[in-house]
């Protein structure tokens, strides 16, 4: 039930130090509108990329990953553009490599093929991507994880890059997934960790399946060693040195596939969480002197209800019930539910799958790309998952799974509840794909996230939303900020990495229901200052720069 | 690896005619699995199947125990298809197509029965055993419900529902299912963890704390009642016995995933068929871990397959006292003593493998 036109804010955010724009929309609604529809654009929108997994009778377990999707404005003209990341033909084969595409974005919603100009055409074997300033010269980097040695683009800041992995001592030659940038150790610099997966090689490919029926299938990561995560302690000039032991990264299971740096005690500083595959999740409280504290077990993050490891892919924070914590969210393996983590304060987190409604719905599906965020500006966060198997023959172990599966959305009913309501939001969500990486940004720029999702082995997948503006709706990672309007406080923060190998735009989005105005604006920068904004108007985008006001 | 699940509970009487015993088969009037271990129950009525109905059951049963669900399952076809209204041959058809996750047939076969016998249990407990591997809680729920109507000392229906109950937040019931189990099956150490779960939502943290601790008694390699009890400790600012807690719990979960991925090439060794190998294996990794239960199932299961069926009662009986919840120890326990003709002894494994087995649906994985 709408009673006003549809309105938007939006917040860019400046910190000095880190010249890093982040702004902050600023939406407002009631009840979703019934009109609201996700359409599948990617080709109207120019977006051609198709994923190659390059699948062999051999059935090696790169295979089986897909790749990320990074939404980053890499020519700092406001608009988010796109960045897909290639696999290709596995190491050892021959064939045409196709390389991972970047896609500049007009602000209207239609993307050019740049990547031959800027040089990101990325040849490794692919995994996931994640965007930063991380040497503050005022335009976003891009660093591509790889089976194999992994890339660090720096931008050149005229449209163009050049990969400095190696000088920089980030082109880590294990296995690597997922990665997020954060300044962990509030030295105004943004570090980087990446998540390691296994000890897979080519050449100790192992044959697993059924052996009765002698069915090849893909291996469960039970038949390899994990590999340590990785973080890098940004050095100021350039250069990065690995830290994660020195630290306290201690745990020593590996197998990691999903991160998110969020502030989940509230005390100001980034804490660490990692989903991991069939082994427990880890958990990282951020001590503020530099160093960190495995608090998996005590935070009750790292398990099932049952106390079981569960096979965690993507992850994401968010404050979905609103009482001003940052909540955690991972999705799984079929047989098993995504987990949502309740935050209850103080480290100390219930596992609130069932009462949330979210826990039968997942038990064909894999979830991998997911996020928390606002699809449809009523002021609270919704969930989306991307879902794929892993294991191409599926149906033959399982007559009840599918390999191509349909993506979920779940609205936030309130109270805590959550409903699937995909299939009322258009016509792609009863179409099945194999879901991989996902993210989110206002691509059209009209006041509503868009979906960007990268299938393994098929094209990738554009949602635009329209008519999430009906309702009314920010870069400095790690700014946390609160928006108070209609007499409803919501607390966001922005972040790199999240999801599953990808990364949303830098820009922080609330809905504000039917507010037309905006009371308050309290943000906390990254380096502990404060700032507050009141009465803003509502449908906007509005950039602040730290410690300049507005 | 998991060699052997549940099938119902004509089973276990079914072996002794594949053994080349009898061609008569008693065959229980339902899945009667009321009573204390200590009280089998008397033999009922012999069940006759025609001649060829009969060796295709035998097959079926002998592929099943080999873990061969989808194998099983065609040799139950043929038998079905000669008596097409016998409730335990469809039972048993069912059960196989539902191990090979076949869905579909099992669902069919399960409602195919239910048309001939309308107040059948088994073909509900099927169904609803379908419902919980698919996430379908809401068609599972009233079918379990149907089956307590009939049979309200079915464990299997008291401890899914009791779960299901649980997991749609109505905690009180819950725990009243878990306490009417406890009561008719009081060594079942998961009906003791769910009814700890229970009263922890309900906040009843003394009573929660009681039934996790019997939990831990009845199993103590139960690594999740540990991690419970931790996770009650923290809740409750208990900061030393949360820390011991976490602590038996990670020590218990290490060891375990380290015997799972340690026992790799003695399941290879038994895939391919080199049982010998797989014994000196499975010796060699019990010298590095003499509380593994999991390796003397190893062994035991080896011995069998060797016939030498004295070594592989004593592996499987030490397997069951290192950790009481290995449901297909209990199993072949139970066919092993059938054989030697110690039918006390027998029905009071089949109890426990039934018991276990009731929870099998909250396994996770592919």
């Amino acid at each position: 039930m709408r009673t006003r036109p549809a309105s938007r804010l939006a917040l860019a955010c400046l910190a000095p130090l880190l010249a890093v724009p982040a702004r902050t929309l600023l939406a407002s609604p009631a009840t979703t509108p019934a009109s609201l529809v996700f359409t599948e654009t990617a080709q109207a929108a120019g977006v051609t990329f198709r994923h190659v997994a390059g699948h062999t009778p051999e059935k090696y377990m790169i295979e089986t990953m897909g790749s990320g999707v990074c939404f980053f404005d890499y020519d700092n003209d406001g608009y988010s553009d796109l960045y897909f990341v290639q696999s290709g033909p596995v190491p050892g084969t021959t064939g045409t490599r196709p390389g991972s595409v970047l896609y500049r974005n007009d602000g209207k919603g239609h993307f050019a093929d740049v990547t031959a100009k800027a040089g990101v055409g990325a040849a490794g074997y692919g995994m996931g991507c994640a965007a930063a300033d991380y040497d503050n010269d005022g335009d976003e980097d891009l660093f591509v994880s790889n089976f194999g040695e992994d890339f660090l683009y720096r931008n050149n800041g005229d449209g163009t890059f050049t990969e400095v992995g190696k000088k920089a001592g980030v082109s880590n030659p294990m296995w690597s997934t997922s990665a997020a940038f954060a300044d962990y150790d509030s030295d105004g610099r943004l570090d980087l960790f990446v998540a390691n997966y296994v000890d897979f090689a080519m050449d100790n490919n192992k044959w697993c399946g059924d052996s009765i029926r002698k069915i090849r299938a893909y291996c469960h990561p039970d038949a390899y060693e994990g590999v340590p995560d990785s973080l890098y302690h940004n050095n100021g000039d350039g250069t990065f040195t690995e830290v994660g032991r020195k630290v306290g990264l201690t745990e020593r299971w590996g197998k990691g596939l999903g991160v998110v740096f969020s502030d989940l005690d509230g005390d100001g500083d980034p804490d660490l969480y990692v989903a991991k595959d069939s082994v427990p999740n880890a958990l990282y409280r951020n001590n503020g002197d530099g160093t960190f504290t495995d608090v998996t077990m005590d935070s009750n993050t790292g398990y099932s209800e049952d106390g079981k490891p569960e096979a965690g892919m993507g992850t994401d924070a968010g404050d979905y019930d609103g009482d001003g914590r940052f909540d955690l969210f991972v999705v799984h393996l079929s047989g098993e539910v995504n987990e949502l983590y309740r935050n209850l304060g103080g480290l100390r987190f219930e596992v609130a799958t069932y009462p949330a409604g979210i826990a039968a719905v997942g038990v064909r599906w894999v979830g991998f790309g997911t996020n928390f965020f606002d699809y449809d500006n009523d002021g609270d966060l919704d969930l989306y998952v991307a879902n794929g198997h892993i294991i191409d023959n599926i149906p033959l172990f399982n007559d009840s799974l599918t390999y191509a599966q349909r993506d979920f959305l779940f609205e936030n009913l309130g109270g805590g509840k959550f409903k699937e309501v995909g299939r009322q939001h258009g016509a792609y969500f009863a179409r099945e794909f194999v879901g991989r990486g996902m993210a989110l940004a206002d691509m059209d720029g009209d006041g509503d996230l868009d979906v960007a999702v990268s299938n393994n082995d098929q094209p990738a997948v554009l949602l635009r939303n329209d008519g999430g503006n009906a309702q009314h709706y920010r870069d400095a990672i790690g700014a946390k900020v609160a928006v108070t309007a209609g007499g409803k406080r919501q607390v966001e923060e922005l972040r790199s990495g999240t999801s599953y190998l990808s990364q949303n735009e830098l820009v922080l989005h609330f809905g504000l229901g039917s507010a037309a105005r905006v009371e308050k604006v309290e943000i906390r920068w990254p380096s502990g200052a404060t700032q507050i904004l009141t009465n803003l108007a509502a449908d906007q985008v509005v950039r602040i720069r730290e410690a300049a006001g507005r | 690896m998991r060699i052997l699940q549940t099938l119902p509970v004509v089973l276990l009487i079914l072996f002794a005619d594949s053994c080349g015993k009898s061609s008569q088969t008693p065959v229980p009037s339902s899945a009667d699995t009321s009573g204390s271990p200590a009280q089998p129950r008397e033999p009922e009525a012999p069940l006759v199947l025609p001649g060829e109905a009969s060796r295709f059951v035998n097959e079926g049963v002998a592929e099943y125990r080999q873990g061969r669900y989808h194998d099983a399952a065609a040799s139950f076809e043929k038998a079905r298809n000669l008596v097409p209204a016998d409730p335990r041959v469809s039972g048993l058809l069912g059960t196989s197509l539902l191990q090979a996750k076949r869905y579909t047939p099992a669902q069919a076969e399960f409602r195919r029965i239910l048309t001939i016998h309308p107040d059948a249990v088994e073909p509900r407990l099927g169904l609803a055993r379908i419902g919980i591997r698919l996430g379908d809680y809401e068609m599972a729920t009233p079918l379990f419900r149907e089956v307590l109507q009939r049979d309200p000392d079915n464990l299997q229906a008291l401890y899914n529902l009791g779960m299901l109950r649980y997991r749609a937040g109505d905690y009180a019931e819950s725990r009243d299912l878990l306490s009417r189990l406890i009561i008719l099956k009081p060594d079942l150490p998961d009906a003791h963890y769910t009814l700890g779960l229970a009263y922890a939502r309900l906040n009843q943290d003394a009573k929660a704390e009681e039934e996790l601790h019997r939990a831990v008694t009845l199993a103590p390699q139960n690594s999740q009642a540990h991690f419970q009890l931790a996770s009650l400790y923290v809740r409750q600012e208990k900061r030393e016995a949360a820390a011991k807690e976490q602590e038996i719990f990670k020590r218990l979960w290490d060891r375990q995933a380290a015997d799972r991925a340690a026992e790799g090439k003695a399941r290879e060794l038994y895939l391919a068929g080199d049982y010998a190998g797989a014994i000196q294996e499975y010796i060699r990794l019990l010298e590095i871990n003499p509380q593994s239960g999991r390796f003397e199932l190893g062994r035991g299961q080896c011995f069998l397959k060797m016939g030498r069926k004295d070594e592989a009662l004593a592996a499987l009986q030490k397997a069951v006292a290192l950790d009481p919840k290995l449901s297909d120890a209990h199993f072949l326990l139970a066919v092993l003593y059938q054989e030697r003709g110690e039918a006390l002894q027998s029905e009071r494994e089949r109890q426990t493998f039934e018991a276990l087995e009731a929870i099998s649906e909250n396994k996770t994985g592919f």
